[in-house]
């Protein structure tokens, strides 16, 4: 990592920069597969009225269930927005005070696709009480994804990988756990322990045979 | 009406079947795979004019499978149709052996059009083996 304070500001931009693109760019990937289905969908009805125009029957069976696959991907459409709104919203402004369990969730919504791409399965794990913390919600995304990515990079099909959330003795404690990179190494622990810095938390790693568990801490503001 | 055999390959289902029913309104014959090596068994039992093909699927590499399905049936043209259409994926898939690359979602007439001059090409293609074919056993013979 380098030393100089500006080349660290400058290389932690890129790095948020960089994990703003990828996470637009999984969900954008998403919408245009709603969009594709729906476009399909519409110009199979436009077909079919066609058909029963030249005086062939078109079964009510099929209409609905045309119809049923349009309103899937539009809910499915109207999830993605909804979920890529609050994460573009999360940069806002530097410090929010925002509920640690909705973040992890809408974060592990959005990285959904990147686990089912290696076969995997992302699982997340909360309480029912919410859990408020101060600070950049974008930051401890950006960890978070970070720490996702890595378990991801080797894993292989059926694997799962967790995200698990609790607060403890006024602490918000989260684990991410999955399998471990193969090279063996964590990639950019440096950076993610500085980012951890400004969110006044800390990031731990340890390799216990093949898995990998990230634990981050940060302060919490108590039961609201 | 246009003839020609189609295999989609691709793990949005409902895509692949809406686009596989508006096909067949077109009079293309069309089979469905959800994944590369679905598709990699489809192509091992039936031959292809066209595949079209999603290169972002849960499993194998989108890349790696094309190169399996040209394998599998080397007369087949590949038409990559993705919602991650970069120029940088696009120069790869062509490098790889894909005839076209398009993005989604694709107007259907534009579709056809591909899987048509698909068709065509494969046919040329294997015309151009049986005359070379032909050609090599006449000078063979000294004919």
């Amino acid at each position: 990592m380098p030393d100089d304070e500006s080349t660290h500001e400058k290389a932690l931009s890129e790095k948020s920069l960089a994990f703003f693109g990828a996470v637009m760019a999984s969900v954008s990937h998403e919408l245009n597969n709603v969009i594709g289905i729906v476009d399909q969908s519409a110009g199979l009805l436009e077909d079919l009225l066609y058909v029963a125009r030249e005086g062939q029957p078109v079964p009510e069976e099929k209409l609905k269930k045309i119809a049923e696959r349009i309103t899937t991907q539009t809910q499915r459409g109207i999830g993605l927005i909804k979920r890529m709104n609050r994460f573009a919203h999360s940069t806002d402004e530097p410090i929010l005070e925002f509920d640690l369990n909705e973040t992890v969730e809408n974060l592990a919504e959005l990285t959904r696709r990147k686990a089912t791409l290696k076969k995997a399965e992302l699982k997340v794990g909360y309480g029912d009480e919410p859990i408020k913390i101060t600070g950049s919600p974008f930051l401890l995304q950006e960890v978070l994804y970070a720490c996702i990515m890595q378990t991801l990079i080797d894993a292989e099909p059926g694997d799962n990988v967790s995200v698990s959330v609790a607060a403890q003795e006024g602490r918000a404690v989260m684990l991410v756990e999955g399998r471990k990179p193969l090279s063996g190494e964590v990639n950019d622990l440096d950076y993610l322990g500085l980012m951890m810095n400004r969110l006044d938390g800390t990031i731990e790693s340890n390799i216990e045979k093949e898995r990998i568990i990230f634990r981050i801490t940060v302060p919490a503001m108590g039961r609201r | 009406m246009a003839t020609a055999r189609v295999l989609i390959v691709d793990d949005e289902k409902d895509f692949s079947g809406a686009l596989a029913e508006r096909m067949e309104v077109r009079g293309l014959t069309v089979d469905t795979a959800e994944s590369g090596a679905e598709g990699i068994e489809k192509a091992k039992k039936k031959k292809y004019d066209a595949i079209i093909l999603d290169l972002a699927m849960p499993g194998m590499d989108g890349i790696e499978t094309m190169k399996l399905l040209l394998v599998e049936n080397s007369d087949a043209q590949v038409i990559v149709l993705t919602g991650r259409a970069t120029v940088q994926k696009g120069v790869e898939a062509v490098k790889a052996g894909a005839a076209e690359f398009l993005e989604k979602p694709a107007d259907i007439n534009t579709l056809i059009d591909k899987i048509i001059k698909a068709r065509n090409t494969g046919t040329k293609l294997k015309e151009k083996r049986i005359e070379d074919s032909i050609s090599d056993i006449t000078k063979k013979k000294g004919w």
